[in-house]
């Protein structure tokens, strides 16, 4: 009895072997990609606080212009640089993934795991080849998208005993995108409704109905929905 | 109860005749040809009809594959279609040395560990110099068996006369992908019913199951030590063409020394480079790289074959031999989808630091002088064991030996190789003084891209460790193209006289064709596939006069 259960045991054990290195294997496959760039430079420590996105390493996807979906992917959005980056735990780099690849990228909120989606928007008057990211809050014939940026705020006097110079201060905008020009979103009703005058009266109701807050995405998606719906009709 | 019995019975034969008229997950694949024979160096035309299990993009490596086998399944010539919405088209060159007799034109998905489904056709071919034809083998499919009542087509008149314009109006009752087409009406007689089936024998190695789905094509091989044969685990296979982009592929290879790739926007064939390296990017020079034969199916399970004396048609090896002899081309190649192909094969190279156009300076004699005089950020030395060696200078002035050399898209080993080439040869010099990644690989020393005038430096250069293969791409669509104009001087014996397998009922509701200037007997089919996979077919009889 004793021998037999040894022998099971060690069948088992064997098994379990066999199976862990078979997965092992898929997943190196499965390891294949092709995300291209270039390796990230840390920042200097003299400015306080970060300029990544929510501050942390986040799970994201990226799609490629190619039509690849990868994800999983552990990504920081600098907004200070306005770039996407990337760790690859097999090599052990930190990559700043070339834009011009990218056709979007998702990144999951930590705590309240909400998917916001970024893409490259080409800009005309900012003469910039490549686009800069921006969050989509809607995509319509007028879009509503969102510009999550850091800047960096200078110190008056420098903090001798922290050696810091500045702080990155986070700030978002958002805009209207009509595939050509980016016009800010009114911060109050008023300034909207002189906007569309046509649509005075409908809008008005909607507010009303709908209780509206300037303030929040979700809000605003709704509202430029209404506005896009009462634009097609 | 005996009429119960039989309206249980014909509703049992209803449903079981439904559902051979429908694509199934179990039938997936349908494969029609434009005709039943052919003379050798004949084109085939072809048309899949594929059920949404294959066509939606979770499938992977949802292209199709087409070969030609001859009945005891012995390989002949093979072809890759993309797919689109369910739908392929195509046409396969039938070589002028086949022998007299039966072929299958063999349908499949391609992607192993998966169940391959295929779909083959049989038809027979004459060879035109083929004297005395001799017995040959069959199987014994049976001929198609044709019942249509749906009257899909419509036609004024049955009788037309040579070279006369038909209108067809189209009748279906939901949106269907189709094929029409006008044969003579022996061709159409003489039809095999088509065979379906899955679980195709792969001879390939397993182990991708895990490859991202993507379109493209699968190209598979195994890197071993030239010398003891062993297999190479974890070594860099970098797959490239000779182009005027960079196209550069990667893998690393497994226990086994496996390695695959998927390449898509591949047409035609193609010649590729592939390479091997360690994983701090040195050649491995003593690396011996095979590729696996894309095509490696085999069908089993269809023995029952029966040898008969071959029917030649005179007529159709006349027209075969008149369309030879005046070079008419029946079918011509329509425009392929050019997108935009360097972000399709990645932006490995990235924002190059420095682009040097050579005809901007004085002539330079060699690469050697084209470094020393016009390219600040490359610099060429003697290494330890005394070969030449590229360095590359970063922005900061850090001098990196041995980046990455591409010559014309295609990474070079031996740099002896390009010394002696002056800028007569090198047109464009391209550096990338940064690291660069390449998914599960980096470039740490960075890139230097070197564009020769021609883009033929790999033509006469042969560099030990670079394998060439030839793989097979994507066929380039082709189209029929208008009917001439009855005055021209060539006869018109079109051998198919009307072929659109592209046709979309819900936006055309009628078609239009020309006859040749052939007389006899024709028949107007239409066969295809409605949103829910369910077959729709109609035929009709002319007589040309």
């Amino acid at each position: 009895m004793k021998y037999a259960i040894k022998y099971i045991l060690t069948a088992v054990c064997i098994a379990l072997a066999v199976t862990v290195s078979a997965q092992g294997k898929m997943t190196k496959k499965s390891a294949i990609q092709h995300i291209t760039g270039e390796p990230f430079v840390h920042y200097y420590a003299t400015i306080d606080g970060v300029p990544f996105y929510l501050g942390d390493w986040l799970t994201g996807s990226v799609t490629m212009k190619s039509g690849e979906t990868y994800d999983g992917l552990q990504l920081r959005y600098d907004c200070f640089k306005d770039d996407l980056i990337y760790q690859n735990n097999l090599t052990n780099s930190v990559i700043i993934i070339d834009k011009k690849s990218i056709a979007q990228f998702t990144l999951t909120h930590p705590h309240q795991g909400k998917v916001e989606t970024f893409k490259p928007v080409v800009n005309k008057n900012l003469n910039e080849q490549n686009g800069r990211y921006f969050a989509i809050i809607l995509e319509d014939s007028i879009s509503v998208i969102k510009k999550c940026e850091a800047l960096e705020k200078k110190y008056g006097n420098v903090n001798l005993t922290l050696k810091k110079t500045g702080e990155f201060v986070h700030k978002t905008h958002r805009y209207t995108w009509n595939g050509k020009d980016l016009k800010a979103v009114p911060r109050y009703r008023r300034l909207l409704l002189r906007q569309y005058p046509e649509y005075k009266d409908a809008l008005r109701k909607f507010f009303f109905h709908n209780h509206i807050r300037m303030k929040n995405d979700d809000d605003v998606r709704l509202l430029y929905q209404e506005i896009n719906r009462l634009m097609g009709e | 109860m005996i009429i119960r019995i039989l309206s249980i019975l014909f509703v049992l034969t209803a449903t079981i005749g439904a559902q051979a008229q429908k694509l199934t997950e179990d039938n997936p694949i349908w494969l029609k040809t434009d005709r039943s024979s052919y003379i050798s160096g004949d084109d085939a035309l072809f048309c899949l009809f594929l059920h949404e299990g294959i066509t939606s993009d979770t499938m992977p490596g949802n292209d199709i594959f087409i070969d030609v086998a001859d009945v005891e399944n012995h390989w002949v010539t093979g072809s890759i279609v993309k797919q689109s919405g369910g739908i392929a088209s195509g046409m396969m060159n039938l070589p002028d040395t086949l022998k007299t007799g039966y072929y299958r034109l063999r349908a499949y998905t391609c992607f192993p560990n998966t169940d391959n489904h295929f779909c083959s056709c049989e038809f027979f071919v004459c060879n035109r110099f083929d004297k005395e034809p001799q017995l040959v083998m069959r199987s014994q499919q049976s001929k198609v068996n044709r019942k249509s009542a749906s009257k899909i087509i419509g036609i004024a008149k049955s009788d037309f006369a040579a070279h006369e314009k038909i209108d067809i109006s189209l009748n279906t009752p939901d949106s269907v992908s189709a094929m029409v087409r006008i044969v003579g009406k022996k061709q159409w007689d003489n039809e095999l019913e088509p065979v379906f089936g899955k679980g195709m024998q792969y001879n390939q190695a397993e182990g991708y199951t895990s490859l991202t789905p993507y379109d493209g094509i699968l190209v598979s091989g195994a890197v071993t030590d030239s010398v003891s044969g062993t297999p190479i685990d974890n070594a860099i296979v970098l797959i490239s063409l000779q182009d005027s982009i960079i196209r550069l592929k990667y893998d690393i290879t497994d226990g086994e020394g496996s390695f695959c790739v998927l390449l898509h926007n591949y047409y035609g064939q193609q010649e590729v480079f592939v390479s091997a390296f360690n994983r701090q990017m040195e050649p491995l020079s003593s690396a011996r790289i095979t590729l696996r034969n894309q095509f490696g199916f085999t069908i089993t399970g269809q023995s029952n074959n029966e040898t008969v004396l071959p029917e030649v048609d005179s007529a159709e090896l006349d027209k075969a031999l008149i369309a030879k002899a005046f070079e008419i081309q029946q079918f011509a190649p329509v425009g392929i989808d050019n997108r935009p192909a360097e972000l399709l094969d990645h932006f490995v190279l990235g924002e190059p630091r420095q682009s040097v156009l050579t005809e901007d300076f004085v002539e330079l004699n060699d690469f050697r002088e084209i470094t020393r005089e016009i390219t600040p950020f490359i610099r060429m030395r003697k290494g330890k064991n005394g070969e030449p060696e590229l360095r590359v200078v970063s922005d900061n002035g850090n001098v990196s030996s041995n980046p990455l050399l591409l010559v014309d898209g295609v990474p070079l080993t031996d740099l002896n190789k390009l010394i002696g080439k002056g800028s007569t040869v090198v047109k464009r010099v391209d550096t990338q003084n940064k690291p660069r990644h390449l998914g599960n690989i980096s470039f740490g020393s960075g890139i230097v891209a070197v564009w020769t005038h021609k883009i033929d430096f790999w033509e006469n250069c042969h560099v030990p460790g670079t394998y060439r293969f030839v793989v097979q791409g994507f066929q380039q669509p082709v189209a029929q193209p208008e009917a001439k104009p009855s005055k021209d001087r060539l006869p018109d014996l079109r051998q198919t006289v009307y072929w659109n397998p592209k046709v979309n009922t819900s936006s055309q509701k009628s078609i239009s064709a020309t006859m040749s200037d052939e007389t006899g007997e024709f028949v107007i089919e239409f066969f295809g596939i409605g949103r829910d996979g369910t077959i729709f077919s109609d035929f009709k009889q002319i007589n040309v006069r």
